[in-house]
């Protein structure tokens, strides 16, 4: 059902693309969920699993074989004309025009809506104002990136949609498109993105949708997502000592799991456990027992990769 | 929103330097080639002559002979034209009547030959003129009725090779563009980037179509000045330019020419709206545009059958030559000049900016 407090709800969508041979490819199958208005809202899976799909249904740029998408209370793709009037779009691919300069394509964009932000604003915002004179396609990557978040900020939108917002950024260009779509929140407005990094969604995130093969296969809270393993932290230590007798690591109360990996420095133990306060104190009675003293020891919390890997038994396809 | 994506599209056409640069000289090489060629001539036009005016229609054509500038062919009637210009070997053929004080002799051609005619007819005239001033002590005694285009003016030869020239233009301009370009926009993602805006596919069209309209309208002026710098070397002692100048009614050639794009970059999107790769859009086109110039241009419709040199008729080309050439030698608007042809240039075009909003997509189509 769709709330009044909804930005956008998928209900049972499905995408069937006609594939080679006249082999249906099922992109999206069963999809639902719900954005909730000024939360960002992410969707998290690795390439192909059908999230730019998803997106670009709800966009409008494409129509769902079947299901319900509903934006900001207008049913698509009927209602598509008007939606883009309020939406912003950050596509996965940076392509415009490319004689022309960001100042030009960001008028020309602003051309379109009736409500414009003004060019140098927001090619400041993302610490482009220098460039606007000079065209796109002399642009590096990550600048393109930018400018692109930039060109979807352009009608103030009431929904912001970025697709892979960051990919092929450098660190600093990440962190820099984070800050500028964390400040977008803050002003009250509703982010939907996809991305395949995890520490970007956990980052970003105030919900995440996991999809694989086209199937929404959880969503919560990056945090709930996490607390939802069986093993939510991890004990990693590294010795040079490969003699350890791991039954006596494995008894330790709350540990899952114990895996062990050569590396260069030593071995590599990692105890996968429900709680730290838990499990902490018999691990150091242990370690103390066994006169261990690890060369580096560490306690982590799983990730949203950990829960990705719990849910799809599968690596990550970057 | 049109006025700012038409403002785009003239800054990125004047901003790719390389295109423009072809879409300009292209058509101004063809323009000086030939323009070139109808000043290089044979020596001799080739006419055949009907006699009609007994012995003094005889002393004129014999006077004509000794002229030297023409290869004669006496025929024995006018029903004979036909089969003689069957066999394509005349410039055009006179009919003598008895030279009496004021007479007017019939110059006839071949309609399908107008663009070479014109180095025939000057000598047709220059000689007329020779005649009158020598022979009959400067009094206008003869003129020439050029039929079926009814002038007794002289055209410039240039003016016949215009609407070949720009008939090039107009492909060149709308095939490098056209259909190719615009997948290639949809390949790279930029229309893709227009679809999540409220801009639509026709306002891409239509301000795409306008920006080639005018660059169209600029290539013709620049061929119309080619022209003028080379009627200008037949300039005679006591002429100025203004001699050369084209009337007005060649601006008609204009709209001529910016239908003629139209028709032709229509026909590209409707290609791009069906195909899924430049490739396929860029192959498709120039194969469309050789084949019509090949059949439509004169090349090959003497051995057409009946038929299809009639189907040709209805072509885009052969109408926007035809309306060209009957605009630059009859001195009139093409609604006067050739009603028919440019009805059926104008239904081309119409048809074609249908078929293109029906068919064109920002998006391929099944593209995932």
């Amino acid at each position: 059902m769709t709330t009044a407090r909804s930005a956008v709800s998928v209900r049972d969508l499905v995408k069937v693309f006609r594939g080679p041979g006249g082999k249906d490819l099922r992109a999206v199958d069963e999809v639902s969920f719900e954005v909730r208005v000024g939360e960002i809202f992410g969707l998290l899976g690795p390439n192909g699993a059908g999230k730019t799909t998803t997106l670009e249904i709800v966009e409008g740029i494409q129509e769902a074989t079947s299901g319900t998408v509903t934006v900001l209370g207008v049913a698509l793709p009927g209602g598509k004309g008007s939606i883009k009037r309020r939406i912003g779009v950050q596509l996965q691919e940076s392509a415009y025009l490319q004689r022309l300069t960001l100042e030009e394509l960001l008028d020309l964009f602003g051309s379109f809506f009736s409500k414009k932000v003004d060019s140098a604003g927001l090619l400041a915002s993302v610490g482009l104002e220098e460039k606007s004179k000079e065209a796109v396609m002399k642009l590096s990557g990550g600048q393109k990136r930018r400018f692109s978040l930039a060109a979807s900020l352009v009608n103030d939108p009431e929904i912001l949609f970025l697709d892979e917002p960051t990919s092929g950024l450098d660190p600093q260009g990440r962190r820099s498109i984070w800050n500028r779509i964390t400040a977008y929140k803050e002003t009250g407005k509703t982010v939907v993105v996809t991305t395949h990094f995890m520490d970007e969604a956990e980052f970003l995130c105030d919900r995440v949708g996991v999809i694989d093969h086209g199937k929404l296969m959880a969503l919560d809270t990056p945090l709930k997502l996490i607390r939802s393993l069986d093993s939510a932290y991890h004990i990693r230590f590294l010795t040079s000592r490969d003699d350890l007798p791991e039954e006596r690591l494995v008894a330790i109360p709350g540990v899952v799991r114990l895996t062990k990996r050569e590396i260069p420095d030593g071995v590599l133990f990692d105890l996968e456990i429900h709680d730290p306060a838990e499990s902490l104190g018999p691990f150091t009675q242990v370690l103390a027992e066994l006169n261990l003293r690890p060369d580096d020891i560490r306690v982590e919390p799983a990730t949203l990769e950990d829960v990705f890997l719990a849910i799809t038994g599968s690596e990550l396809r970057d | 929103m049109f006025r700012r994506m038409m403002v785009v599209q003239l800054k990125m056409l004047v901003r790719n330097r390389g295109s423009l640069i072809a879409s300009l000289i292209l058509p101004l090489f063809f323009a000086g080639l030939l323009g070139a060629a109808t000043h290089i001539s044979e020596d001799t036009s080739k006419l055949a002559i009907v006699n009609e005016g007994g012995p003094s229609g005889a002393g004129f054509i014999e006077v004509l002979r000794k002229d030297g500038s023409f290869d004669l062919t006496l025929l024995g009637s006018r029903g004979e034209f036909k089969d003689a210009f069957g066999r394509r070997k005349l410039d055009g053929a006179l009919v003598v009547p008895e030279i009496t004080d004021k007479v007017t002799i019939s110059f006839i051609f071949d309609e399908r030959k107008a663009a070479q005619l014109g180095r025939t007819i000057e000598r047709v005239q220059s000689f007329v003129q020779k005649y009158n001033l020598h022979l009959a002590g400067g009094s206008e005694v003869v003129t020439i009725h050029v039929s079926p285009l009814r002038t007794t003016r002289v055209i410039p030869p240039f003016r016949y090779v215009l609407p070949t020239v720009l008939m090039f233009s107009v492909i060149f301009s709308a095939l490098s563009f056209g259909g190719s370009q615009a997948v290639g926009y949809r390949d790279s993602g930029v229309f893709k980037r227009l679809m999540v805006t409220p801009a639509s596919a026709r306002l891409f069209l239509l301000s795409e179509a306008t920006t080639r309209a005018l660059l169209a309208s600029v290539q013709t002026l620049l061929v119309l000045g080619v022209g003028m710098i080379i009627e200008a070397q037949d300039l005679k002692r006591g002429q100025g330019l203004l001699d050369v100048l084209p009337p007005i009614q060649v601006l008609w050639l204009i709209p001529l020419g910016v239908m003629g794009v139209l028709v032709f970059i229509n026909l590209g999107f409707a290609a791009a709206g069906l195909a899924g790769n430049t490739e396929v859009v860029s192959s498709v086109t120039n194969l469309l545009g050789t084949v019509l110039v090949i059949i439509s241009g004169g090349l090959l419709q003497d051995i057409f059958p009946p038929g299809v040199a009639r189907a040709v008729q209805f072509l885009p080309i052969k109408p926007m030559l035809d309306s060209m050439l009957s605009v630059v030698t009859h001195d009139a608007s093409p609604l006067t000049a050739a009603p028919t042809e440019t009805a059926i240039l104008a239904a081309w075009v119409v048809g074609t900016s249908v078929l293109a909003l029906s068919l064109f997509r920002f998006r391929a189509p099944n593209k995932r």
